[in-house]
């Protein structure tokens, strides 16, 4: 595979001009814009993941402490990295209850989902994106594995909203690899245009709507007019990068797999972020991957994946489960072998990589969200091994997210409901 | 005055606002200190309420809903607790009175400012079918392009939960060109009108299968040997004979019936019907089917009458009954949407038959049920029109030109549009109607010669395009907007196409960039309302998005610019009206998805190995049935408490034997009265609900108690404490969910909350989780007791033991016990007025967004004081009406 040169900044930046700046809003102020030069170097990723109907944790747990753990049936399995990796126990978000639906708060630590009035938060790779988001084609990449025509991803704005997830690996290529004909570019140019004045009538439609309305009222208006904006600042930027030829691989276009196919699909949605990653098409990665509702081809799995969660500890629902877990864990494998051995500058890609794995339930049979199953691989951290919190009460999850948005360059030290960085990782 | 001074405690300083104690404040303080707070003080507090540092006023959401929570637990005597000292019923009063007019006044202030409900968009199934509506295109298809909408308080209707994104913004954009693609004539002739009629052996599933067992030859309700005998074994693909006879069926398909003994999808057994629609709209289907009893090559007659299954893109398009021996024609009508592949073809299922025949050849020898198939015919579409009434309400009468060539690629000028049902690129496949799949040799199809092989895009055409745009808009952005549209609106939305006709755009483009502008402002994603007594046409919207999940007709905008919407006997009848509309259908639907979680009835699926009768059929009537019985509550203005009981069910021959009533033959849903002796009767014996209450496996009377107490009797549970661990199911020991939960209680603070949850619950277990009724569990565990092949429901082995008896006995938290689940619904009948009111809830919050309020309960008990009937129950109907009537609904 050719590897694409690093693109220069100040030469993008020269080529873009004054407006591009931050994506997402709230970080859209000209106090911001000192951003360029606090970003880290050597260049940082983050691929962000969430098997959402738990992992049994039986499975999962190694034995023994710090770097010296007897690895699981499960952490065998990426035990090839265990010097890369940190897995944590007794660690959960404070007040993340409602057992599924604690999905939705996996990066957010937004707390009580289940509640009649659950107001979702901004998510930790929203706020690296508000940072990071313009160096690269792709701000933010927003990808799910699952059934189709539902929703679900990991990522949510400022305003609490879910941003929604591309599912096609193909999609995916197309937008990061195939350069339209000039005609097909033009074209596009001109729909982007013909958008943004779209959006430039209907800003004004709201603007004399807008008066008369109380506060709460304004309030959502207002995420019109944001969204607007935005949107805005989204057009103005493709046509940017639409301008800009797009990196070559010698890849040819994957075809998606079908939702049963979990094997399959988890590899071809791995592939295409480690393809993102090395052409540093994105920085940032989500991934949810959702077995609500799937039965998958893995071999000598006959039932739906929710409904083995519920296995009532019976050995053979157990053994099932595993099967499909264990696949998961081996197309992880794959993930951080494939990052491991990508160089960029010399280096190992997963060395600038953290992937984040793990689930919302520390058991789906009990829907507990405590004590999850979480575990941090590459990064550029010192690993360690095994870290222990207590189990009864559990450190805050938002803690790792603090020290990865710390890793990637962002001068912050709170996030959610963090109480400090995660002990224990440096 | 009052309202004032609630803002001058605000500001103060709390160390002031200690000595601004009124006398009856310090009663309240009293009150607490002698029988609160030795539980709820500040040291360790139970269930986590703190009352000593509870703020009186009530001030922020969070202490005012726990203010609500003290009022109504001392209103209902429910604390303090029976075993602590009681106040006077002196003390009790003068502090409930106290703190009634706290939050009364509370509660007033807020809503007066800013109203109940907050200003919110479309969720996406008021998008859809508002489009829908807008254009007359009722099978369009837009709700899966926009990302999931949040729920707040039960539904998806409240601003609460509808954010709005730039993702969301940018997907109506292009729902938008997907709905104008659709709604905008690709042509100027009319597509031509098809009739197929496809013998069974047209379907090459069916012929081929009748080599291998799944299915057989059938003439004159005798095995047809006329191509082969009665195979004895598999007749494989080499055998040449057999080869030959499939090359000729495909050029001259056999023409008698073909008899199915297995359902869809056992084996690789897809039998699709060769006929692929290229043009969208509604089209007519008929079948003839019947069923019989294969007895080793004898065709005999069936005991029961069995039903088949249409279906395309994975949704059911209708049932068909198969009678004894009695060949059966079904027609239905149906929106069915381009297909492009196989596998978009319609998908025959014979539904009620068991997954399990004679697939490894060995007819001669099977004995079982099979259904026979004789032909299926398909005509349409039945358009209205042409061009369409979409695109007449876009264009208007004006005329169509054909077009250029298209490019193969995209230029830097983008075409006039992508038009719906064909390919632009290729317009060697015919973008015309409806064909019939080559290779049945006889056209099954009246005039196919005549079709045209090629057509021409056509664009539209105007000589005074600003003349015409102003013209068109007016009639379009009032519908669009659904209120008038002022002059100044109309002239920025002609200047737009202007702007663009200087650019070069021809008129449909420039026009499309207007209409999409429209489908993209706020005007049209919003609904509007401000605070007050709605405005007419804010009523109107209102009254649509409640009883037709979409926008208003005509009648109902009439109505509004003539300001006599708002007059109570005109809203009485327009509510008749629009009830009697099919769109109030998705009220129907989407209300009872919403309010009893019907809409997650997938989420699990049922252990195949312990319940093997939930199959497809099944489940459709299960999730028929919750929606058609609400329509006949509303239908017959039936009493409220129907909810918990009724006489009656709306059962088709699946449903009723899974619920053991007798007598009831056919696919068709239908109102059945019950016999005394069923158990059945009211929403909580459905099966859908009792399916959504339960995880697939097992039945946990937490969660079906929590859900009862939180949609049922309208007082949702408390969430569980942190820091308690959840039960872990566990079915391998001989432990029982019920004696987890006696361990569970045994702890006190779990106790409180649970003596309240579990009870329902309780009642419930004798309804397994796909509802059938249960005395045993159904277990897999070797210790089982074995079960008897008459005792199941296809009569064959099965997987599954007896485990345990079930007990359904318990406690209501005032200690009143029941045995049974029919004692229980007795209990709950006894306050029938409680089960209407938290009707009347659910129904104003899906209609108004917005949840009952403290200020809103005086409203609430005078809707239902109108629809009181004799016997002290409460009309549905008449519910219904009050809420449209009542200030609740009337005002933001």
């Amino acid at each position: 595979m050719r590897q694409i040169p690093p693109l220069s900044r100040r030469k993008f930046l020269a080529g873009s001009g004054v407006a591009l700046s931050l994506p997402l809003l709230d970080a859209m102020l000209p106090a911001n814009r000192g951003w360029a030069a606090e970003v880290a170097q050597p260049p940082r990723r983050m691929v962000a993941i969430q098997t959402n109907m738990g992992i049994l944790p039986q499975l999962f747990w190694p034995d023994g402490t710090g770097k010296n753990y007897t690895p699981s049936k499960y952490l065998k399995i990426l035990d090839d990295y265990r010097e890369q990796m940190t897995v944590f126990r007794g660690v959960s978000h404070p007040d993340v209850d409602g057992g599924h639906l604690a999905e939705r708060s996996y990066l957010t630590a937004a707390p009580h989902p289940a509640s009649g009035s659950f107001k979702n938060t901004v998510s930790c790779d929203v706020v690296a994106a508000e940072r990071l988001g313009t160096l690269t084609r792709i701000p933010l990449m927003v990808t799910r594995i699952g059934p189709r025509n539902c929703a679900g991803s990991l990522s949510y704005t400022r305003a609490g909203v879910e941003i929604a997830p591309e599912q096609s690996v193909a999609a995916l290529y197309r937008k990061m690899f195939v350069q339209g004909s000039s005609g097909e570019v033009a074209a596009r140019l001109n729909d982007l245009k013909k958008g943004s004045s779209i959006l430039d009538f209907v800003r004004e439609s709201a603007t004399r709507l807008q008066k008369d309305l109380g506060p709460r009222d304004k309030d959502r208006l207002d995420q019109y007019f944001t969204s607007v904006r935005e949107l805005e600042f989204q057009l103005h930027e493709s046509e940017e990068w639409e301008k800009r030829p797009k990196p070559k691989v010698d890849v040819p276009e994957p075809q998606d797999a079908e939702v049963a196919e979990l094997a399959r699909s988890s590899k071809l949605m791995f592939d295409m972020i480690r393809l993102a990653l090395e052409t540093d098409s994105t920085r940032l990665v989500t991934l949810f991957i959702s077995t609500l509702g799937v039965k998958t081809d893995i071999p000598g799995v006959a039932h739906e994946t929710h409904t083995l969660t519920h296995h009532g500890n019976r050995s053979e629902t157990i053994a099932e489960l595993q099967r499909i877990e264990t696949a998961q864990f081996q197309a992880l494998a794959g993930l951080l072998g494939g990052l491991h051995d990508s160089r960029e500058e010399g280096q190992s890609l997963l060395d600038r990589t953290m992937v984040l794995y793990g689930t919302c339930m520390g058991s789906a049979n009990a829907h507990s969200n405590v004590n999850l199953p979480m575990l941090l691989a590459g990064g550029g951290f010192q690993h360690a091994g095994l870290l222990e919190f207590d189990t009864k009460q559990n450190d805050p999850l938002a803690n790792l997210y603090v020290s990865m948005l710390q890793q990637l360059g962002l001068e912050i030290d709170s996030f959610a409901s963090s109480t400090g960085t995660m002990r224990g990782l440096n | 005055m009052r309202y004032l001074s609630v803002v001058v405690v605000l500001i103060l300083p709390a160390m002031l606002y200690g000595q601004r104690h009124s006398v009856d404040e310090q009663a309240y303080r009293l009150f607490l200190k002698n029988y609160c707070l030795d539980c709820h003080g500040s040291t360790a507090p139970e269930a986590d309420l703190d009352l000593e540092t509870l703020a009186s006023d009530f001030q922020d959401t969070e202490s005012f809903s726990l203010g609500v929570k003290i009022h109504d637990r001392l209103r209902d005597h429910e604390m303090p607790p029976a075993d602590s000292d009681q106040p006077s019923a002196d003390e009790h009063r003068m502090v409930l009175s106290w703190l009634f007019d706290q939050l009364e006044e509370r509660s007033v202030a807020t809503r007066t400012a800013e109203g109940r409900a907050v200003l919110r968009r479309l969720n996406r199934t008021e998008y859809e079918n508002t489009l829908r509506d807008l254009f007359d295109l009722p099978g369009l298809s837009v709700r899966d392009l926009l990302p999931e909408d949040s729920e707040a308080f039960g539904f998806d209707k409240s601003g609460v939960g509808l954010d709005l994104s730039y993702v969301q913004l940018a997907r109506y954009m292009e729902a938008a060109e997907v709905a104008l693609d659709a709604a905008i004539a690709p042509h100027a002739g009319s597509p031509a009108f098809f009739q197929a009629h496809i013998p069974a052996g047209g379907c090459q599933a069916f012929f081929a299968q009748a080599f291998r067992g799944p299915t057989v030859f059938l003439r004159d309700f005798k095995y047809d040997d006329s191509l082969i005998p009665i195979p004895q074994k598999m007749v494989e693909g080499k055998d040449e004979r057999a080869r030959k006879l499939r090359r000729e069926n495909l050029k001259d398909a056999y023409d008698g019936s073909i008899g199915v003994f297995v359902p869809e999808g056992v084996g690789a057994f897809k039998p699709r019907i060769p006929f692929r629609v290229v043009y969208p709209g509604h089209y007519k289907l008929r079948m003839s089917v019947w069923s019989f009893i294969w007895d080793k090559g004898e065709v005999k007659a069936n005991t029961r009458t069995e039903s088949a299954l249409l279906s395309a893109e994975g949704r059911t398009l209708g049932y068909f009954d198969a009678p004894s021996l009695a060949p059966t024609v079904t027609e239905i009508e149906v929106w069915l949407n381009p297909m492009k592949t196989a596998r978009d073809e319609i998908l025959f299922n014979a539904a009620s038959l068991w997954p399990a025949g004679p697939v490894k050849g060995n007819v001669a020898n099977y004995t079982g049920p099979g259904i026979a198939v004789d032909w299926i015919e398909i005509e349409g579409p039945f358009l209205n029109g042409w061009p369409t009434e979409s695109h007449r309400r876009l264009f208007g009468d004006l005329p169509m030109q054909s077009l250029p060539p298209m490019p193969k690629h995209r230029g830097s000028k983008p075409p006039p549009r992508e038009p719906a049902g064909g390919d632009i690129h290729n317009p060697k496949r015919p973008p015309e109607n409806a064909f019939v799949i080559a290779g049945h040799g006889k056209p099954f199809i009246e005039g196919i010669e005549q079709l045209p092989q090629r057509f021409t895009y056509s664009t539209v055409l105007s000589n005074e395009p600003v003349a015409d745009a102003r013209r068109l808009l007016t009639e379009f952005l009032p519908r669009v907007f659904r209120r008038p549209v002022s002059e100044h609106d109309l002239d920025r939305y002609v200047s737009l196409i202007q702007s663009r006709l200087e650019m070069g755009d021809t008129f449909e483009v420039a026009m499309r960039m207007a209409f999409k502008a429209a489908l993209c402002s706020p005007e049209f994603l919003f609904v509007q309302v401000s605070p007050g007594s709605h405005d007419a046409y804010g009523l109107a919207e209102r009254l649509s998005y409640f009883l037709w999940n979409s926008m208003p007709d005509a009648e109902l905008f009439e109505l509004a610019r003539e300001d006599r919407l708002r007059e109570p006997d005109v809203l009485y009848g327009q509510v008749e009206r629009m009830l009697a509309d099919p769109k109030s259908e998705r009220f129907v639907v989407d209300f009872t998805d919403q309010w009893l979680d019907l809409s997650e009835i997938d989420a699990t699926t049922p252990d195949g190995k312990l319940y093997p009768e939930y199959r497809v059929n099944l489940r459709d009537a299960m999730r028929a049935e919750t929606p058609r019985f609400f329509r006949e509550l509303l239908e017959q203005d039936l009493p409220a408490s129907n909810i918990v009981d009724s006489d009656f069910a709306v059962l088709n021959q699946r449903l009723a034997e899974h619920y053991g009533v007798p007598g009831v033959v056919g696919a068709e849903m239908r109102r059945v009265e019950l016999p005394d002796d069923c158990r059945r009767g009211g929403f909580i014996t459905q099966a859908s609900i009792l399916k959504v209450t339960a995880n697939g496996t097992t039945t946990s009377p937490v969660t079906r108690g929590a859900w009862v107490m939180r949609r049922i009797i309208g007082r949702p549970p408390d969430p569980p404490p942190s820091g308690v661990p959840a039960i872990e199911p566990d079915v391998t020991g001989t432990t029982t969910v019920r004696e987890m939960l006696e361990a569970h209680r045994a702890n006190e603070s779990c106790a409180a909350c649970h003596a309240r949850i579990d009870p329902p619950g309780f009642a419930l277990e004798h309804f397994d989780v796909i509802g059938g009724w249960q005395t045993r569990y159904r277990t897999l565990n070797e210790d089982g007791d074995p079960v008897d092949k008459s005792d199941t429901y296809s009569g064959r082995r099965v997987a599954y033991k007896w485990g345990p008896p079930v007990d359904a006995s318990g406690f209501l938290p005032d200690g009143r016990p029941f045995d049974n689940f029919d004692d229980f619904q007795r209990l709950l009948l006894r306050d029938r007025r409680a089960i209407a009111r938290n009707l009347v809830a659910q129904l104003v919050t899906y209609a108004t967004g917005a949840p009952i309020e403290f200020a809103d309960r005086a409203a609430v008990e005078a809707v239902l004081d109108r629809a009181k009937v004799e016997d002290a129950d409460y009309g549905t109907r008449k519910l219904l009406h009050g809420i449209v009537q009542s200030p609740l609904f009337q005002t933001k």
